[in-house]
């Protein structure tokens, strides 16, 4: 289980991260961040929708009401070009971050 | 399973959301909770889901979602777009606000194209005829210092704005030395220019040394004419041509400068261009050359020298004020001078003749004009407004009626955070973008029109030049009629539709009955729409009525098909007996013309719109009004062969006869008109009348032909002798036997003229029912104008009784349905749903019927023969527009009345 502030800053990074080749609903986006962090990262409707409308109120998400044959009508979230933009960043620094702790780590072993 | 929106709701409301926002965000929740209970009852069975979900939902988690979601709703109307009021910002939302209007205008082609032709029959409409006001009355050449010019006239009680007589002028202009920079004078006259093998005939305006340095232009090419081309009289054999037929005549080759072209028999050396912007004195007819007025006894021939006849009253005078003198010193000046002419010269100049000086500032074409064609101008702008008022308010009805259909998305837009402002705006740059498109096809309509009409044969007196280019002023009207149309179309119904009463229609899934809202309002402007077709139906049938009445004015000569040439004589054999000599030989030849079987000539003939010859003359025991010094009473000079030729007939006595010629006494025929004037009741033949000093005897009585205007109350004139008073000029005319020869005859005698002698000056050949048609344009173009307008609007009209009434019956489909189903018959049905469109009809018909009564009393001044409250017109024109009302509300009416009615219910 991560600490709630850990979880804080990377759950835009991974929202985006979901977002970023289609757009999903919002149990969606909840029922993929659990099944793929295999249980380790949880989002409830308390703690996801407020995420996903400040993400929105910032312009890197945008929320629509998408009526789909056979279905109902659900409010689908998608990535914007500043979203986009902001994953970039946050995926390279991310990167970045990784490897600096795996070359600490791996001269620790040495 | 809990009913999670209850739930959400319950504990929403403390926090007292928007309704539309709590919806959404409901309706969002709810579905999530919805799947993770059925995700998570299989795994914990489902009292420990409910419990653990609804656990989650404690108020202050539920706050921080609502707090998250408002900062989300407040910068969010349907995309990310930059905050504040900055012109990027603006420009970003209009972007999209247009991209939005397109793809919906793609969706509704129909409509679209609908929407686009109305609009840009009305723009287009508006466009034309403003084009043509500003190019005649509000483009003024580019003249420094406008206010310190003035235009001078004479004035007598008989004739407003009389011109000035080359001698006026030089004494206007010596006694005002240090009063003025510059005194100018023009004269507008017709000249023929021998290109070898034909003649061209071309409008030329005749100035002084002043001219152009009044005006302070710069030349093309050479130089423009100036005092040294005003010094002796008869000697300065130069011209400067007009930018326009430059281009025309010269392909703008700027090497003519030098060249030399013949003009009424004499070379002159082109010395210059005029600049494009320079039209010369009168706009709307654009000389084609400039020359010195110095020549004008060379160009224009005449019996008496035109440069010292007091009598030639035909110079127009301009000054412009010299440095410290106010236009009130002028006026001053201009009484004195006034003073001192009619002591001087008490023939020419009566005790009542006054000078007036009025300031350019204050002049559109001329005084002479400006009382016609500024309110001719104003009522035609007047109508083409009505024609765009009436597409307007059929746009703004179907907009209307689409605003109610879209009343629920703009509900649920102004539910997800739309504002009212970027809902409005919206709309109204969809009428923007539909007027844009109406307002480009409106200009490109009005182009084609204008050009259509500058190229048709019309039997104008003059070549007319108007130059109807797309000037800034022009543009900027098209724009601005296309910007108020779009705010007339969009703002209504966008401030309609977007009324904040969201909650209510959200709700309701109104699927018509009861009296639909917007349908009063719709109503309105149909009737609106047709009270402004009637006036204008009204009106074109006023016009179309006086112009059947004034076709059938007997002109009172001229029922035979003739050719009719006018024609100068050599200035060798201009007066005396040999003109005489030539003018037989002329009228021989002419005779033998196949078809021909009389010919005659007149000095200046009847019907002409152009020129007016009267004379001053006294009959004994008639005493002249006071301050004057006798009658004025129009009269031309003919010769033996004239009332043949032309078909005047005489009543009683004899005509003129060979005998009468300058040797003899001289005689008159009176027409009937004049023999009631000065005698009546008695025999005017063997009577006098006196002309000068000269004792005239009637020895006739003709039948009273139009003398001025079809119009015309009768008018006193009468008929002198030709060979009595020559003139250099004059007019023949040939009559035929067979009216499709009329034209070959007329050609012929330019032939025959020619033939006699090639030097002479033929200014225009055409045949007598043409030159009648001269006198009719005026009426035909208002008959025409008023007649297309009145159509459009028509149209338009009928296209929102149609589409109102549609729409009604579209709407109150599922009460009709029923209304059937219960076993209402079909034309009980039909009764009902036109009910409706015929309140509408019937309301405008009688506002529209009310304004015409007001409006036509303006027009009154412009009919002939009809009264402004013709009976006809006002039956004529409300009953076609209500027969076609009718059909407009019948055919949706019946076509609704046939559906199956258990279609229509089921469709719900």
């Amino acid at each position: 289980m991560l600490t709630p502030e850990l979880k804080k800053g990377s759950a835009e990074f991974l929202v985006l991260s979901l977002l970023e080749h289609e757009p999903r609903h919002g149990y969606d986006v909840s029922k993929l961040i659990a099944s793929r962090s295999r249980g380790v990262l949880t989002f409830h409707v308390a703690s996801l929708y407020p995420l996903l409308y400040r993400m929105e109120a910032r312009g890197w998400i945008r929320g629509r009401w998408v009526e789909k044959a056979g279905e109902r009508r659900r409010r689908y979230y998608r990535i914007t070009a500043d979203g986009a933009r902001v994953l970039d960043a946050q995926r390279k620094s991310w990167r970045e971050f990784v490897a600096a702790v795996t070359s600490i780590a791996e001269t620790q072993h040495a | 399973m809990p009913d999670w929106r209850s739930e959400i709701r319950t504990r929403l409301e403390p926090l007292a959301l928007p309704p539309g926002a709590e919806a959404e965000l409901v309706e969002e929740l709810a579905q999530h909770l919805e799947e993770e209970f059925a995700d998570l009852a299989p795994r914990v069975g489902a009292g420990d889901a409910e419990r653990q979900l609804l656990a989650r939902l404690a108020p202050d988690t539920l706050r921080d979602v609502v707090r998250a979601r408002r900062a989300a709703r407040r910068d969010r109307p349907e995309r990310p777009v930059e905050r504040g009021f900055s012109v990027a910002a603006l420009w970003q939302r209009v972007v999209w606000d247009v991209r939005y209007a397109i793809r919906r205008s793609r969706h509704r082609t129909g409509f679209t194209l609908v929407a686009v032709l109305s609009l840009a029959l009305g723009i287009g409409a508006n466009t034309a005829i403003f084009s043509l006001i500003d190019a005649v009355l509000l483009r003024h050449p580019p003249v420094p210092h406008r206010e310190r010019v003035a235009e001078v006239f004479a004035t007598q009680p008989s004739i407003a704005y009389t011109p000035f007589s080359y001698p006026d002028y030089v004494a206007f202009k010596d006694a005002g030395q240090g009063l003025f920079s510059q005194v100018s004078v023009s004269e507008f006259s017709v000249v023929p220019r021998d290109l070898g093998d034909r003649e061209q005939t071309l409008f030329d305006e005749l100035v002084n040394g002043d001219y152009f340095p009044l005006l302070g232009l710069t030349p093309q090419a050479g130089r423009l004419l100036g005092p040294e081309d005003d010094i002796a009289n008869g000697a300065h054999a130069v011209v400067v041509l007009s930018n326009e037929y430059w281009h025309r005549a010269f392909a703008a080759d700027p090497g003519v400068v030098g060249r030399q072209i013949q003009l009424a028999g004499r070379a002159y050396t082109i010395v210059g261009v005029a600049p494009a912007s320079y039209e010369g004195s009168l706009p709307g007819i654009a000389p084609a050359l400039f020359a010195p007025i110095r020549m004008i006894n060379q160009l224009q021939s005449s019996a008496t020298d035109q440069l010292t006849d007091p009598e030639f009253r035909t110079l127009f005078v301009k000054v412009r004020l010299a440095p410290g003198v106010s236009m009130a010193r002028a006026r001053a000046f201009a009484a004195s001078y006034t003073a001192d002419m009619v002591r001087r010269f008490p023939r020419w100049w009566p005790g009542t003749a006054k000078t007036l000086v009025v300031p350019e500032t204050q002049i559109a074409v001329s005084p002479l004009l400006d009382a016609v064609v500024v309110p001719a101008a104003a009522s035609l702008m007047v109508v083409v407004a009505l024609v765009l008022l009436v597409a307007c308010a059929n746009l703004a009805s179907f907009l209307l009626a689409q605003a109610r259909d879209r009343q629920r998305e703009i509900a649920i837009r102004i539910a997800l955070g739309a504002s009212r402002w970027s809902l409005v705006r919206q709309l109204v740059v969809e009428a923007l973008l539909l007027a844009s498109f109406g307002g480009a096809a409106g200009v490109c309509l009005s182009r084609i029109a204008l050009g259509a009409l500058l190229h048709a044969d019309l039997p104008l007196p003059l070549p007319i030049t108007v130059d109807v280019h797309l000037d800034v002023r022009v543009i900027v009207f098209a724009v601005a009629a296309t910007a108020a149309a779009a705010v007339l179309v969009g703002l209504l119904p966008a401030l309609q539709a977007t009324r904040p009463n969201v909650v209510e229609v959200i709700k309701s899934e109104n699927t018509g009955g009861g009296p639909p809202r917007h349908l009063t309002m719709r109503g309105a402007l149909v009737s609106g729409q047709i009270a402004v077709s009637l006036v204008l139906l009204i009106t074109a049938a006023l016009f179309l009525r006086s112009l059947q009445e004034r076709e059938h004015i007997d002109a009172g000569f001229g029922h035979a098909p003739a050719g009719v040439a006018w024609f100068g004589f050599p200035s060798d054999r201009s007066g005396g007996p040999r003109q005489q000599l030539l003018l037989a030989d002329i009228e021989a030849r002419m005779r033998r013309i196949a078809g021909v079987n009389a010919v005659g000539v007149i000095d200046n003939m009847l019907l002409s719109v152009t020129s007016r010859q009267d004379a001053e003359i006294n009959v004994a025991g008639w005493q002249p009004a006071k301050g004057e010094t006798g009658f004025d009473i129009d009269y031309a000079a003919i010769d033996s062969g004239f009332f043949a030729a032309a078909g005047v007939r005489l009543l009683r006595g004899r005509g003129i006869t060979s005998a009468d010629d300058s040797a003899a006494p001289r005689v008159a025929v009176v027409n009937e008109a004049m023999a009631q004037k000065f005698w009546p009741g008695e025999d005017p033949i063997g009577r006098t009348f006196r002309r000068d000093s000269t004792a005239y005897r009637i020895v006739g009585v003709s039948q009273t032909t139009k003398v001025r205007s079809l119009g015309e109350e009768p008018l006193p004139f009468f008929f002198a002798s030709f060979a009595q008073n020559p003139l250099a000029y004059a007019t023949i005319v040939a009559r035929t036997s067979d009216g499709r020869a009329a034209d070959g005859v007329a050609t012929q005698m330019i032939g025959v003229l020619r033939d006699i002698e090639p030097d002479m000056p033929v200014l225009q050949s055409t045949t007598m029912a043409r030159h009648l048609d001269e006198t009719m344009l005026p009426t035909r173009l208002g008959a025409l104008a008023f007649g297309l307008f009145a159509a459009l609007a028509l149209a338009l009209a009928m296209i929102g009784v149609y589409g109102v009434v549609s729409y009604a019956v579209a709407r109150r489909a599922r009460e009709v349905g029923i209304r059937m189903a219960l076993g209402a018959a079909p034309n009980e049905v039909v009764r009902l749903l036109m009910r409706e469109g015929l309140v509408m009809v019937g309301s405008g018909a009688v506002l529209g019927l009310l304004c015409a009564f007001a409006v036509t009393r303006v027009l009154g001044s412009l009919l002939s023969g009809v009264t402004a409250a013709d009976p006809l017109a006002f039956v004529a024109a409300p009953l076609l527009l209500l027969i076609v009302g009718i059909a407009a509300a019948l055919i949706p009416a019946r076509r609704s009345a046939r559906t199956d009615p258990v279609r229509v219910l089921r469709a719900d």
